[in-house]
């Protein structure tokens, strides 16, 4: 397990994923800070409590955003957040969902499909038929970018995510105990 | 002729040499098929028809006795001591007259799973120690085995299946190689041999059941794709096959040993086979039965049907197709295991479709926890513009104190707070906030409450990889905490300064 384990985290070449994901993490945390000033979060809770939910999404979103763009294009989950972002963030919130994704799942279907080969092609054919069992479709949800794998690839973007949710688990935990 | 044609394989299936634990009655096999064969075969049938009657009847065993022996020699002919209810007998019944020896060689091999495999027979009052079995095995045996299309096609089946079937415990993978090699021989060369076929069918089976994992993609692939026709095949010619030679004595004989026979050969064939419950059970049937052909002929497409029950593999088209299907799944398990390695809590979960849910659900729970720490994040008050550096180095320093706190203060800490982020207010995080809305108390109850206490400090659950985490939070100390320092003037520059760094850091690092 540990061997795994390493193996997945030295693949990202130096500086390891945690350090980069951390500094563009905190690059965006305090451009966020910066940009929405919580001067009064301590009179109004209701207005407090919006803004802090507001804060909240975004920095939620910079951590994922930091995260994909930590990782890079090397994975497939990776690119489709950060197709899945950029599109949100230049045609709006609410379309943006359905018009990234899908482009997203254009660009990795495409690519997915040129690597496939005949036998795979069949094969996939019958898994369609037979259909995927309920897990992979809900793991494929949760993945960004899983829709338009199949599950050998979904199992391994599945594991590099998990990684990267752990390590910004991790970084955001310590920045959260040590800031204040 | 069709004994010099299986030769190669019959003279490899004989002989020690070339298939381990495999004792035959070698010598007295191989000359015995020398010799010629059509009417001792018939006079050897008879005798093994009249004996096992004669000996059982006195004893009053009945059909029990007979079927006994009857299967005990067809076993013992063919050469397997897998067989167990010879080295049931030889261990059990104290009976161990001079033809033990003849039984001992080839039962010095006996594999113990087929022992236990057949000890279900055995008790289920199917297999009982006939002390009669020993006394007329002798004479049996040899004008049994004087046949050689019989004797080969009995070698052939059982013992290939039998054989392979405790070989499978005790050959090694070139060797099972070997042996199915050689199978796949017989069975294509003599595709009629219905004695070959459920060998082989067996051996697929054994083999299939009982070494997972064995690298004979081809030979599986072969034999799942041929199992169910050989199967059947099998079940229709051992009956055409054995049932031919034998109408002539049939009509000469009782009618009652044959049809026996016929279904005591088919378990002897089969007995090792996962399938042993299912011929029991219609052997013992039979026995009670003492129907003539008829019950066996109409048994003959039950069989099948069960069989193909009990076989798992299905529907693999060609070979191309299930290697590539083999290939993928192995793929898929070694994902698995990697992915079980990093979701804590799922080493006792075996299975695909559990093992999802695992992983959906330790996803899930991670997000949540993304969720939780921004909202910390937000209500914390930002006191950021000179911590940065500080926070690095102390965060490097302080990473493994860090790793050890425990998720749940936070999350109980934050548990009313935690409604904030549960509302999609913004359609751009939607998709990943979903997870979370679905489940917007479950989330919470689960990271707080449910068992799922393992996953929810996954740093905890790391305690491994948290000190390998920290080591090389140690290794990248130095180029962060100058990286710190670089930019301890420019905090809004961070942007533009963390490019430039890079390269230092890749330098001194």
């Amino acid at each position: 397990m540990t061997a795994s384990r390493r193996e997945i985290i030295t693949s990202s070449s130096s500086p390891p994923l945690r350090t980069r994901f951390a500094l563009r993490f905190l690059k965006n945390l305090m451009k966020i800070k910066k940009s929405t000033p919580l001067g009064h979060s301590s009179s109004l809770p209701s207005s407090s409590s919006l803004e802090i939910r507001r804060r909240t999404q975004l920095i939620k979103l910079a951590a994922y955003s930091s995260m994909a763009r930590a990782v890079g294009s090397r994975r497939v989950w990776s690119r489709a957040l950060i197709l899945k972002l950029s599109a949100g963030k230049r045609i709006g919130h609410r379309s943006s969902i359905s018009l990234s994704a899908r482009s997203s799942l254009r660009c990795l279907g495409m690519k997915r499909k040129r690597s496939k080969t005949v036998t795979k092609r069949f094969a996939a054919k019958k898994r369609q038929l037979e259909g995927p069992c309920p897990g992979v479709v809900e793991l494929q949800r949760l993945v960004p970018g899983g829709e338009s794998m199949d599950l050998c690839g979904l199992l391994e973007e599945t594991a590099h995510f998990v990684q990267c949710l752990e390590t910004q688990v991790r970084v955001m935990r310590s920045i959260a105990d040590q800031l204040p | 002729m069709e004994s010099n044609s299986s030769n190669p394989i019959g003279m490899d299936v004989h002989s020690n040499g070339q298939l381990p634990n495999n004792c035959f009655f070698n010598p007295s096999w191989e000359n015995s098929i020398s010799m010629d064969q059509t009417d001792p075969f018939e006079s050897a049938l008879s005798s093994i028809v009249s004996s096992p009657v004669a000996s059982t009847m006195g004893p009053g065993e009945g059909d029990h006795g007979m079927i006994k022996e009857l299967i005990g020699r067809l076993g013992v002919i063919c050469n397997s001591g897998e067989i167990s209810p010879q080295s049931y007998f030889e261990h059990r019944s104290s009976n161990n007259s001079t033809n033990t020896s003849a039984y001992t060689t080839p039962l010095n091999s006996p594999p113990k799973l087929s022992l236990s495999m057949m000890d279900h027979q055995i008790r289920g009052n199917f297999w009982m120690p006939g002390t009669q079995f020993h006394p007329h095995s002798q004479q049996s045996f040899v004008p049994f085995s004087t046949d050689p299309g019989f004797a080969e096609r009995a070698a052939r089946s059982s013992c290939f299946g039998v054989r392979n079937f405790a070989g499978g415990l005790q050959l090694n993978g070139s060797q099972r190689q070997a042996v199915t090699a050689k199978k796949e021989k017989v069975l294509s060369r003599d595709g009629n041999s219905g004695f070959g076929d459920a060998g082989d069918s067996r051996e697929g089976s054994s083999l299939s059941e009982q070494i997972p994992g064995v690298e004979m993609n081809n030979m599986r692939a072969q034999n799942d794709a041929n199992a169910r026709k050989r199967k059947s095949a099998q079940r229709g010619k051992p009956k055409d096959s054995t049932l031919p030679p034998k109408d002539s004595e049939v009509a000469g004989e009782n009618n009652q040993p044959s049809p026996k026979k016929i279904k005591s050969g088919e378990a002897a064939e089969n007995g090792s086979g996962k399938e042993c419950d299912e011929n029991a059970d219609k052997v013992s049937q039979g026995d009670k039965n003492q129907k003539l052909g008829k019950d066996s002929k109409s048994k003959q497409p039950e069989p099948p049907k069960d069989y193909i029950h009990v076989r798992a593999r299905r529907g693999q088209a060609t070979d191309s197709h299930s290697l590539a299907e083999r290939v993928r799944r192995e793929k898929i398990s070694q994902r698995m295991k990697v992915l079980q390695d990093l979701v804590p809590g799922c080493n006792k979960v075996t299975g695909k479709a559990v093992m999802l849910d695992e992983i959906i659900n330790y996803v899930q729970s991670l997000q949540c926890q993304v969720e939780f720490l921004s909202m910390k994040l937000a209500t914390l008050n930002p006191r950021m513009d000179f911590n940065v550096e500080a926070f690095l180095s102390k965060d490097i320093f302080q990473s493994r104190g860090l790793l050890a706190h425990s998720d749940f203060p936070l999350d109980s800490s934050s548990a009313p707070t935690s409604h904030y982020g549960f509302q999609p207010s913004h359609g751009m995080i939607s998709a990943m906030s979903e997870p979370e809305v679905q489940y917007p108390e479950n989330p919470l109850n689960a990271v707080i409450h449910r068992n799922r206490s393992n996953h929810l400090p996954p740093i905890d659950g790391f305690p491994e990889a948290s000190s390998q985490m920290s080591a090389m939070w140690e290794d990248d100390l130095q180029s962060v905490v100058q990286m710190g320092i670089a930019q301890n003037h420019q905090p809004l520059s961070f942007h533009g300064s963390a490019e430039p760094n890079h390269p230092q850091m890749k330098v001194k690092s």
